[in-house]
């Protein structure tokens, strides 16, 4: 007989052995076979924690102390291993490039089948099957490299489902794509649950899959409840930018090209001291490598770029440095001094400003920043809204004139998205010119004042890029 | 055509490609050796004749790998100067530039010619330890990703103004300016394998599966064996 219960967690109690804290706290939740459900919750609240659990990866891999009852499909997850449960339950981590065992995307697919004993007539009918599904066949030759991340994550997506599991749990599976390829990705979950009624559980910081989500839960202080609209509160009050009529920055017909394809082609921008300016546009448009070729990490093909009346294009990223800051997607990329005070002076003591009045400015900025009781603190041991912080505090303390983040809310929840809007509504009170490059539109309407829109490589008209506008946009 | 990476495998059918897998890793290891061991520039001319009429058999297209071929002489050139200036000696300069050269294409062959699936299947029938063969086979897979991981860490760190150094003469001062690029780039790779290895164990991975797969021994391999083993006896007598 076909269980009803996928899933049936009763009393779920978790402690890490190391920390002490207490991640569940006497957790119950009961999910239908063939159903989908959204877990929302703020970062750090036990959302990938209880994920793990499913599949016994906590307590088995990731070591803490835990009591309470766990079932999928009737099986106690205590009696068996990790190994066992792949084939009722599998999992799609935040980041897609960590789970590629190999080099090409057939073998990719095959990889999980293999495991699992499957003969080579099998596999090569499931690949068939997975990939029609999910409109990869093009894809199955093409090697893991040359793949655009909406690509790797669809590629381990088809691996997953092709080894048939009866629930498939994604951990924020948003965080890399933009609203086009959120809306493709809940299209194809939506058909997969059709197809195959295997259960879907997503866990996300915002709202992006409550419309294709039977049930919607909230996770807090360690418990999951029906959620009442916690997320409803508006982003912020807005930034109201202090503008002063005068170029800072000129871009004149900029042309990039890389491997003969040309990412960039004619970018013509003018940039006034005090603007917030967004910059939106899907995943591969060239919004990054814009960036990149403004700080002289990637050269122009063509074109140029005035700063202030000077062409900068030949000159070097640590000349560039001193007065356009630029902070990357991923916040580990920087951090790597033993305190958080001494990561903030970094770049400041590059740029060449004195020791004395740097600590004096740095202890003012983390206070500023909300980071002062961390400031001898490991800035591994961070939480990654705060990551972020220390890398804008240490971008802000070698005084730019421009500061450009690149898709500065990735992976951060609505409060800490908040908090990095008023702080850059902060900087930029104080004349910094900011560029944010960012799929988050609610991020982007608010704190803005001008958005343009980059589509394969061209600045375009925003009235062509509506269906971008009409997603994602919760206001 | 777009030029091939040298660790990744390149799908045909060509003879190389049918060999079996261990029995190309015993004629990687043992000529290998042989390539090590010997001096005497015929032997090592001959060595050199077999690493090219292999390189024919695996029909891939020297074009594709042009832009190897242009570091590795690049390099085999300035090593040979170093050698013959330091050295004073035109011979050792040779040897060693001939016996680099079969070593590289040696290796190269092997990777281009073998999936990572028959490298691990062929390492755990080897009786190597398992958990040593994945982690291999998955560091072949993994070297591209952490280049083009490197290579942001680099970046980020340009754009807060820090210069990187690469001076031969000034060794400590490089090292330095490398830290703030090792110790982020090492904490990326160590939460990476982690990830990794979770992935692992969610995706069904076992030994046994691998240990199970049967490899074919057939008459290329045969021939490759007896060719071997007429280089041995070649080494040995002369």
């Amino acid at each position: 007989m076909q269980e009803t219960k996928a899933i049936e967690i009763k009393g779920l109690n978790f402690f890490y052995s190391e920390s002490g804290e207490k991640i569940l706290n006497n957790l119950n939740l009961t999910v239908q076979n063939g159903e989908i459900i959204s877990i929302l919750g703020s970062s750090g609240c036990g959302k990938s924690t209880l994920l793990f659990c499913l599949n016994g990866i906590v307590p088995k891999l990731i070591k803490g102390i835990i009591s309470g009852d766990i079932q999928v499909y009737g099986k106690n997850v205590n009696d068996f291993s990790v190994h066992e449960l792949s084939s009722d339950i599998q999992i799609m981590f935040q980041n897609p490039e960590s789970q590629f065992f190999t080099f090409n995307v057939r073998d990719e697919i095959s990889f999980g089948l293999e495991n699992k004993g499957f003969d080579e007539t099998q596999i090569k009918q499931e690949i068939e099957s997975v990939s029609k599904l999910l409109n990869i066949p093009h894809l199955l030759d093409r090697s893991v490299e040359e793949l655009s991340s909406g690509e790797k994550q669809l590629v381990i997506l088809a691996s997953l489902i092709a080894m048939r599991p009866k629930i498939l749990v994604l951990d924020e599976p948003t965080a890399n794509l933009d609203p086009i390829r959120t809306k493709k990705l809940k299209e194809i979950l939506k058909e997969i649950n059709k197809k195959y009624q295997i259960t879907i559980i997503v866990v996300e910081h915002d709202l992006d899959f409550v419309d294709i989500s039977q049930r919607i839960l909230f996770m807090k202080d360690g418990r999951l409840k029906k959620y009442e609209g916690e997320l409803n509160d508006n982003y912020s009050p807005g930034c109201k930018p202090k503008i002063i009529p005068e170029t800072i920055l000129k871009i004149k017909n900029l042309h990039y090209k890389y491997d003969k394809k040309e990412i960039l082609r004619g970018i013509d921008l003018e940039l006034l001291k005090g603007e917030v300016l967004g910059i939106v546009g899907s995943n591969g448009s060239g919004k990054s490598t814009l960036a990149q070729n403004i700080m002289g990490l990637l050269k122009p093909t063509e074109g140029e770029i005035v700063f202030r009346g000077k062409n900068v294009v030949k000159l070097p990223v640590n000349l560039i440095a001193k007065s356009i800051g630029y902070m990357f997607q991923n916040p580990d990329y920087t951090l790597f001094e033993n305190t958080i005070l001494d990561e903030v002076k970094f770049g400041a003591k590059k740029v060449g400003l004195k020791e004395n009045e740097t600590e004096k400015e740095a202890l003012q900025m983390l206070k500023e920043f909300g980071l002062t009781l961390f400031k001898d603190t490991d800035p591994d041991n961070l939480s990654i809204g705060q990551k972020r912080r220390v890398n804008i505090a240490s971008l802000l303390l070698m005084k730019p004139e421009i500061i450009i983040l690149d898709e500065p809310d990735t992976g951060l929840d609505r409060i800490n998205s908040v908090k990095l809007m008023e702080l850059l509504c902060l900087a930029n009170q104080k004349e910094l010119t900011v560029v944010v490059i960012s799929h988050n539109l609610n991020l982007i309407k608010n704190l803005c004042n001008r958005i343009i829109f980059i589509d394969k490589g061209e600045i375009v008209d925003a009235n062509h890029y509506s269906e971008f506008l009409n997603q994602n946009v919760i206001s | 055509m777009s030029s091939l990476k040298i660790y990744e495998y390149y799908n045909s059918n060509s003879v190389m490609h049918k060999i079996n897998p261990i029995v190309k890793i015993i004629w990687l290891a043992v000529f290998s050796v042989l390539i090590l061991a010997s001096n005497n520039l015929y032997y090592i001319i001959a060595l050199l004749i077999i690493t090219l009429m292999a390189q024919t058999l695996t029909k891939i297209p020297i074009r594709a790998l042009k832009q190897y071929i242009a570091y590795l002489f690049f390099f085999l050139i300035l090593s040979f100067v170093l050698i013959v200036i330091t050295r004073e000696n035109f011979i050792i300069g040779i040897l060693f530039l001939l016996k680099v050269s079969i070593l590289i294409i040696s290796a190269v062959q092997f990777t281009l010619t073998t999936t990572q699936k028959e490298l691990l299947v062929s390492l755990i029938k080897l009786k190597v330890p398992y958990s040593f063969a994945f982690t291999l086979t998955i560091a072949l897979r993994f070297l591209p990703t952490i280049v083009k991981e490197a290579k942001e860490v680099m970046d980020a760190q340009r754009t807060r103004a820090h210069k990187l150094i690469f001076n031969i003469l000034k060794p400590a001062m490089s090292v330095r300016s490398y830290i703030p690029v090792i110790i982020p780039l090492f904490i990326i790779i160590f939460n990476r394998s982690f990830e990794l290895s979770l992935a692992a164990e969610t995706r069904g991975f076992t030994p046994k599966i691998y240990e199970k797969q049967k490899l074919k021994f057939g008459f290329i391999d045969f021939c490759v064996l007896l060719i071997l083993s007429c280089l041995l006896f070649l080494f040995f007598r002369f």
